[in-house]
């Protein structure tokens, strides 16, 4: 993707944010018993114009920008699929629970994501051991020492 | 001065709290998302059952410790371990990538000494006086100092100083989400009541800067690791030019220290300002950000420094300077000592234990670091396959471990993503980190400063210190825009701080 | 040779993977609950399997129905809804180190922080849990009472079984030394004769003392500046710094400067029985304003009698140890036990009489 065509796409973003977050400001009621308060949409508002502006301005430089390159993206699919990875593991743990056995599936499956074929299949013992050894580890330091619900 | 009774200091107890407390700190803080204050809350429990100036000094030391295990992250990994960590990637990770992290690690723990020390001798000898300094330091002054910490905000622009300042915005809007304090409207909150008290830093950071780095890392090739070569990776203590090093380490230091007493602001608010100022004095900063030790001491020095400063205000005031101070505080009531200015002369003793001990902390931070870090830096040896799952891990975990909100993780992630994607656009993370954390300063201080003066805007050219500071914030401006003037096509200071490589 | 030798390392490793799964089902005790129930009961509502999944059990189930004489077979979680080293954090684990020798088997109190919306997060919490009396929280008046009128939390006080009431934070009204009122009586003079001059420093917008205050403000019709702060430190500086000419906070804890302050007055029906010389604005002829604020333990709403006792009798045995009870008393928090019905009756009575109040002020409807 080129830098203008995504500057375009995350400014338009941002600006749809600031609009969006003045609408949802604006809209807002309170009431106070105390004295000489300054309306708490005040600044909210401000900040949210502001940002329409700046990104207005933005928009417009970036259309008569006369330098583009191009912004690499390479491995879109390993990417997509950590996220994907982490979404899934973190809605099973909450949902479903049983934290370690998705822990250790989550890590494993990213080594697969992230190895290549041959190394995989080379190596796939020593993916199980490193699995093992960090949920060893997370249990060590979380539940054991931090004391933390997980 | 009545209190330089170090016989306390000497005992087996103290001695071994210090090295436990930092050791933890070290380890903790260099994992990324979980800070000082985690580390503090993991060895409370321990506490309880301990002399008062043993729990003290145990958790300072951890929070040294943290301070400067941060920095141990941001260098080798790039993933700042702490907020105040975050500006030692700029140099450190740059640094490191040259393959050079030995020395990286070695700027940042002499660096972090030196303002331990520093921090420690003010709390020594300053304490009191700064007290009643402190005082005189109203909302006034302290929306003043947040709209001087946005200039400074907008010295640490990319490129493009526009997107700078629409992420400084974004920055200064996402601070506004929680509930009002003076009318309990809850703005932006969308219905969940996990974000009534706003959104928390450790989130935002992790998303940003961790999340932000292991995308990057997925990116590339995963076969390979960052350094091939071990023997660089062991700690080099810094040898040739220390002397000038030192002025910049002086520097963080001092800003540490005095930015520290502050209520509010921390940390990572000092490490930012020295590195901007260390910049400005620097003879070279068009280096910034290309592994510049200067870029590494200053703020090294002056996170370390804010530890001491955060200190200063509690033996006289009762006032935590920082978060984590205040579980310290927690700790005094625990065991039933009283913190105010009565400890000066109930308890010289502990008081005299703590000061002192306080240096001590700096020092076993030193030792423990020398040992600790050549550890932490084999992790750069392993490749990044195997590398990433581990930190995802601990950068999801670190998130709820640090408010136990599930919800935090979601936030976290997504905000990574989104991080992520825009990462190459030229908007700056800085700009957002600092307007973030300054946006509640100066949003109350400005209100409540209406509210004392009756709605008068005359208060804030009223009072002396308002005064000096707003002559402060018009010479800075003046000088930028006569700056402007002579240069026509003035190439704005750039730092590629989003790219440490 | 290579390949048995791997096949032989997956094995036992798939073996302690499912060992781990099974001990995290129940997770080994030491954070009193277990995985997947831990996990839900700290969220709000969400995906809707808040306190369900799983339960807070490894084994047996509790429902209300079982007489559960044998209660509590597993560490009880206590629920802070604010952070660590607060004073709330303090009062719980300072019952926690004690209470273990008058539970019932000696079973332990896990104290949870669960920060957050100045309390509710916590409190949210706890409702979505299991009635079955091994979750708790320790709560103050305002996420339990106060705030539920505003419509921002989704609980309301009935929704929790109360099980002891045990402090009270008597809020003082504090001037610097050299201030010209020395009791509740000049003070109350002044601010009729001054409208508009005095300026008071209250925690938070609709906090306890400040609604106490607002009382008595509209009831006699004082014209008073309120100046929330972030908290008692904030304001105690504030008030120290000369910007405001009271504030009203809790009482020495040491975070005040002692020998610069005077306490002129306590902001509740009666007096503190820690500082007994300072006086209460009720006892002012005309004034009739003081209110309660008190924490106490609570649980869902659901909780079998027999366990609710049982909680009760270990909470107040706990707190009428005289170690534990000296170390409360020198945090400036009162001992005041009511019991079961006892703090229904005033949690009842607190609701009614703060929703009228804040109707009057115009802050709901």
């Amino acid at each position: 993707m080129s830098y203008k065509k995504a500057s375009f796409v995350a400014l338009l973003c941002l600006l749809a944010v600031g609009i969006s977050f003045l609408v949802i400001a604006s809209n807002w009621t309170y009431r106070t018993s105390l004295q000489n308060v300054v309306s708490p949409k005040l600044y909210p508002m401000g900040l949210c114009t502001i940002l329409i502006v700046l990104c207005v301005i933005s928009l417009f430089q970036t259309w008569r920008r006369k330098e583009d390159h191009v912004i690499p993206l390479p491995n879109v699919k390993r990417t997509l699929s950590t996220i994907g990875l982490t979404v899934a593991f973190l809605l099973a743990w909450r949902n479903i629970g049983y934290f370690y056995v998705f822990l250790a599936l989550y890590i494993f499956l990213l080594l697969f994501v992230y190895q290549s074929r041959e190394q995989f299949r080379k190596i796939w013992w020593a993916n199980l051991i490193y699995a093992g050894i960090i949920v060893g580890f997370v249990w060590f330091l979380f539940d054991y020492i931090l004391k933390i619900r997980i | 001065m009545q209190y330089l009774d170090l016989s306390t200091l000497f005992s087996l107890d103290v001695l071994l709290a210090i090295i436990v407390g930092t050791f933890v700190g070290l380890f903790i803080g260099a994992l990324p998302g979980l800070g000082s204050q985690i580390a503090i809350i993991l060895l409370l429990p321990f506490t309880f059952t301990m002399d008062p100036l043993v729990s003290i000094l145990l958790l300072l030391a951890a929070y040294q410790g943290a301070e400067y295990g941060g920095s141990i992250s941001s260098i080798v990994l790039g993933i700042p371990g702490t907020p105040s960590a975050i500006v030692t990637v700029f140099d450190g990770a740059t640094l490191a990538r040259q393959g050079k992290s030995g020395e990286a690690l070695g700027y940042s723990l002499t660096a972090s000494l030196i303002g331990g020390l520093v921090g420690g001798l003010a709390l020594l000898f300053l304490t009191r006086p700064m007290a009643k300094f402190a005082l005189n330091f109203s909302d006034p002054e302290f929306f003043l100092i947040g709209i001087l910490g946005l200039l400074a905000v907008s010295a640490l622009s990319s490129k493009d100083f526009v997107k700078s300042m629409i992420f400084a915005v974004l920055g200064l809007l996402v601070g506004t989400i929680g509930m009002d304090m003076f009318t309990g409207l809850a703005r932006f909150t969308f219905g969940r009541p996990e974000l009534m008290s706003g959104v928390n830093l450790v989130p935002v950071l992790v998303g940003m800067f961790a999340f932000t780095e292991l995308f990057k890392m997925i990116d590339e090739d995963m076969t390979k690791k960052f350094v091939v070569d071990k023997k660089n990776v062991r700690i080099r203590l810094p040898r040739t030019n220390l002397g000038s090093l030192l002025k910049f380490s002086g520097l963080g230091s001092l800003i540490g220290t005095g930015i520290g007493i502050f209520p509010g602001l921390g940390g990572g608010t000092s490490s930012w300002f020295s590195y901007v100022l260390a910049k400005k004095i620097s003879k070279k900063p068009e280096t910034f950000g290309k592994g510049n030790p200067e870029g590494i001491m200053a703020p090294e020095s002056a996170n370390n420094a804010t530890v001491g400063g955060a200190l200063m205000p509690m033996p006289t005031l009762g006032i935590p300077g920082a978060s984590s101070i205040a579980i310290l505080l927690g700790v005094f009531i625990i065991h039933g000592i009283q913190p105010g200015p009565a400890l000066f002369t109930k308890e010289p003793a502990l008081v005299s234990g703590l000061l002192w001990g306080f240096l001590l902390t700096s020092i076993a931070m030193f030792v423990l670091g020398l040992f600790v870090t050549g550890f932490f830096s084999r992790m750069l040896t392993l490749p990044l396959y195997w590398l990433v799952p581990v930190l995802l891990v601990l950068s999801l975990l670190g998130v709820y471990a640090s408010k136990g909100m599930f919800f935090e993780i979601w936030l976290s992630f997504i905000f990574g993503v989104f991080c992520y994607l825009v990462r190459d656009l030229d908007f700056s993370f800085p700009a957002f980190v600092l307007a973030f954390v300054l946006s509640p300063i100066i949003e109350e201080s400005f209100r409540r400063s209406l509210m004392l003066s009756n709605g008068s805007y005359a208060i804030f050219v009223q009072r002396p210190y308002s005064l000096a500071i707003l002559a402060i914030i018009a010479i800075i401006l003046a000088i930028y825009v006569y700056r402007k003037l002579r240069r026509n096509e003035s190439p704005k200071e750039v730092i590629d701080e989003q790219k440490p490589a | 040779m290579k390949n048995t030798k791997k096949a032989l390392l997956a094995l036992v490793l798939v073996a302690v993977l499912i060992i781990a799964a099974c001990g995290s089902s129940d997770s080994g005790g030491t954070s009193g609950g277990s995985s997947s129930g831990g996990t839900s009961s700290s969220q709000t509502g969400g995906s809707g399997t808040s306190g369900s999944s799983g339960g807070t059990q490894s084994g047996g189930g509790s429902q209300p129905a079982q007489p559960a004489t044998n209660f509590p077979e597993k560490p009880i979680e206590l629920i802070v809804p604010f952070d660590a080293g607060g004073s709330m954090d303090a009062l719980g684990r300072i019952m926690a180190s004690k209470i273990s020798e008058f539970l019932p088997n000696n079973q332990t109190l896990v104290v949870v922080n669960q920060p957050g919306g100045g309390g509710t997060v916590g409190l949210t919490s706890l409702v979505n849990s299991k009635p079955d009396g091994y979750t708790l929280a320790l709560t103050p008046t305002s996420p339990y009472i106060t705030e539920t009128f505003f419509g921002q939390v989704q609980y309301k006080h009935t929704d929790f079984q109360p099980i002891i009431k045990l402090f009270q934070t008597p809020m003082y009204m504090t001037v610097k030394k050299e201030a010209p009122w020395d009791g509740f009586a000049d003070w109350f003079e002044y601010a009729k004769n001054n409208p508009g001059k005095l300026k008071v420093g209250t925690i938070g917008p609709s906090s306890e003392g400040g609604l106490a205050i607002q009382d008595l403000m509209l009831k006699h019709n004082l014209n008073i500046n309120l100046i929330p702060y972030n908290g008692g430190g904030p304001a105690m500086t504030a008030l120290l710094g000369g910007d405001i000419d009271g504030a009203i906070v809790t009482g020495p804890s040491g975070k005040s400067a002692e020998d610069q302050i005077k306490r002129i007055f306590i902001v509740a029906p009666e007096r503190s029985p820690s500082m007994p010389d300072v006086p209460t604005m009720n006892e002012h002829p005309d004034v009739d304003s003081g209110h309660v604020h008190f924490s106490g333990i609570l649980a869902p709403k659901g909780v079998p009698d027999d366990i609710v006792k049982i909680l009760h009798d270990a909470f107040r045995a706990t707190v009428d140890d005289p170690e534990v009870a000296q170390k409360i008393t020198e945090m400036g928090v009162d001992i005041v036990i009511g019991d079961t019905a006892e703090y229904q009756r005033i949690s009842d009575e607190t609701a009614k009489s703060e929703e009228a109040l804040l109707k009057q002020l115009g802050l709901i409807n």
